[in-house]
């Protein structure tokens, strides 16, 4: 039945005491945010997810009537925020770069997808295909820098829109915009340098 | 260029970590943290909603005041009902408590009722009452002089009811006790029956005979502030001499032991004390100075003190 209920209105229920809401709340989020966190944080620091995470929502659950107080708020973006600023510190504690964005051209950026099986392919071995495809993409993410790396995580794994994730991570939305730019042709890049050996050899 | 990218999509859903999720005790740590924090919210709630139905109560009580008092008394006269089907015992047992009364009763009046063995026993019980009744005889017959003169109508009506009362006590000494304790002062005086020594005496022989007294008349008879009624002359002790007259006391039941008193004789007639060797009251009797007549009748006093002693030692053997 929580399923009909919105975030916000789960939300203003567990704010009225009602755990239960809450408890529903973070069935909805808990995967998604563990898997943004992680892949956030990258491979280095994947054992301080968990901490994040939890951290996340007692910051939430603790900063809940500041939260009453944003009428228009979206609970997802509000949840995501206080999980990226939390990922953050620790990235900039590890003393791992956060801001800057490596000069990235556009030079024939969508080659690689060229050969490429569809994405919405179903056959079994062109499963296999995108489970590779997927492990080789988490090693693509380590090597983007942060904030391109959370622009995409946000826009292509957890659904939110551009302005969304200028509220998330705080920047402007043309900024937001240019960073998933240069994450896209990095990760494509990166992708068809991967995998061009195994599209190769499927197509001899 | 476009912001997305399904091939990218695809293969971000397909990674190796899409399933993954924190720990249990993650998850538990949390949910027990948001537990926590609302509970005090919660308890707010409830005291709120309490206080808002208390209030909303108070403001319609002068509206619902015979509905509770009707309510009160439906539950209290239901709880009544309940407690007293709950715990009244049933009929036979009460039939039974009533029988085992009834029987202690009969046995406890059977006892009282039981002829004494000990028959100087008996005659100490009825000079027991005997020396109850006696003082208030006196005073009775010291306020029917004052009564003779001027009996007030009242009295006298009462006087006529009481005399034209059937009820008859066991012995004489019961019914003369009864009525001296029992009637007010004002109607003993005019009706008290004066009970003369000599009826007093025939009765102590009855009872000596059939050997009726009740335990509790002898048991509340003060002993040494009482005066015996049948006072003992000197002079008809010389003239009956002292064996016969204390085989005419024993007859009567009067057991007691004499002792003379000369010169300053303050407690004529008047018991003093129990005689060691009998345990009967040593009655005082006063005597003249003169000598010769003093030890005829010490030794008169001492045949009678005799006779009672080997009528004791005769009668405990």
């Amino acid at each position: 039945m929580s399923d009909f209920f919105a975030d916000e209105e789960l939300m203003r229920q567990f704010c009225a005491g009602k755990p239960h809401a809450f408890g529903h709340l973070y069935a909805r989020h808990e995967k998604p945010l563990y898997r943004y966190l992680r892949r956030l944080l990258g491979s280095a620091e994947a054992q301080q997810a968990e901490d994040v995470f939890q951290d996340t929502w007692i910051k939430l659950v603790d900063a809940k009537d500041s939260w009453q107080a944003r009428d228009n708020a979206s609970f997802k973006t509000w949840l995501y925020t206080l999980a990226h600023n939390r990922a953050i510190d620790i990235l900039r504690r590890s003393g791992r770069e956060v801001s800057s964005d490596e000069g990235w051209t556009e030079d024939n950026a969508e080659s690689p997808w060229q050969l490429w099986p569809a994405a919405t392919a179903q056959q079994p071995e062109q499963q296999a295909f995108w489970r590779k495809a997927g492990q080789k993409l988490l090693h693509c993410l380590d090597a983007l820098p942060v904030l391109q790396r959370a622009a995409f995580i946000l826009h292509h794994d957890d659904g939110l829109s551009v302005e969304e994730i200028t509220l998330v991570i705080n920047t402007e939305f043309e900024t937001v915009k240019s960073r998933l730019r240069y994450a896209l042709s990095k990760l494509r890049m990166c992708m068809g340098a991967h995998l061009q050996p195994i599209l190769e050899k499927d197509s001899a | 260029m476009s912001l997305h990218d399904e091939h990218l999509q695809t293969a971000l859903r397909h990674a190796p970590d899409q399933d993954m999720a924190p720990s249990q005790h993650v998850r538990e740590s949390v949910l027990k943290y948001a537990d926590n924090a609302v509970k005090p919210a919660t308890e707010n709630w409830l005291k709120r909603s309490l206080n808002a139905l208390t209030t909303l109560y108070l403001k319609n009580w002068h509206v619902k005041t015979w509905q509770v008092a009707g309510m009160g008394a439906l539950v209290s006269m239901l709880l009544v009902i309940v407690m007293v089907r709950e715990q009244a015992p049933e009929e036979p047992v009460w039939a039974e408590y009533d029988n085992k009364s009834i029987a202690q009763a009969e046995v406890a009046q059977s006892k009282a009722e039981a002829p004494v063995a000990n028959a100087p026993e008996a005659y100490q019980a009825a000079q027991k009452v005997e020396e109850r009744v006696a003082p208030m005889r006196e005073e009775a017959k010291a306020k029917r002089s004052l009564a003779s003169q001027e009996p007030p109508a009242k009295e006298l009506a009462e006087t006529t009811q009481i005399a034209a009362a059937p009820a008859l006590p066991r012995t004489a000494e019961m019914a003369d006790a009864a009525e001296a304790v029992q009637a007010p002062e004002a109607i003993v005086v005019a009706a008290a029956p004066k009970p003369t020594p000599l009826a007093v005496v025939e009765a102590k022989k009855s009872l000596a005979k059939t050997g009726q007294a009740t335990v509790g008349a002898v048991n509340e008879v003060p002993i040494s502030e009482t005066p015996i009624s049948q006072a003992l002359n000197i002079d008809t002790l010389l003239k009956q001499g002292g064996e016969a007259t204390a085989k005419q006391d024993i007859a009567a039941g009067n057991l007691r032991i004499l002792k003379i008193e000369k010169e300053v004789c303050e407690r004529p007639n008047k018991f003093e004390a129990h005689d060691v060797d009998t345990n009967y009251k040593v009655l005082v009797i006063c005597d003249s100075d003169d000598k010769a007549r003093s030890e005829l009748s010490q030794r008169e006093v001492n045949a009678y003190n005799q006779t009672m002693r080997n009528w004791h030692q005769s009668y405990q053997n």
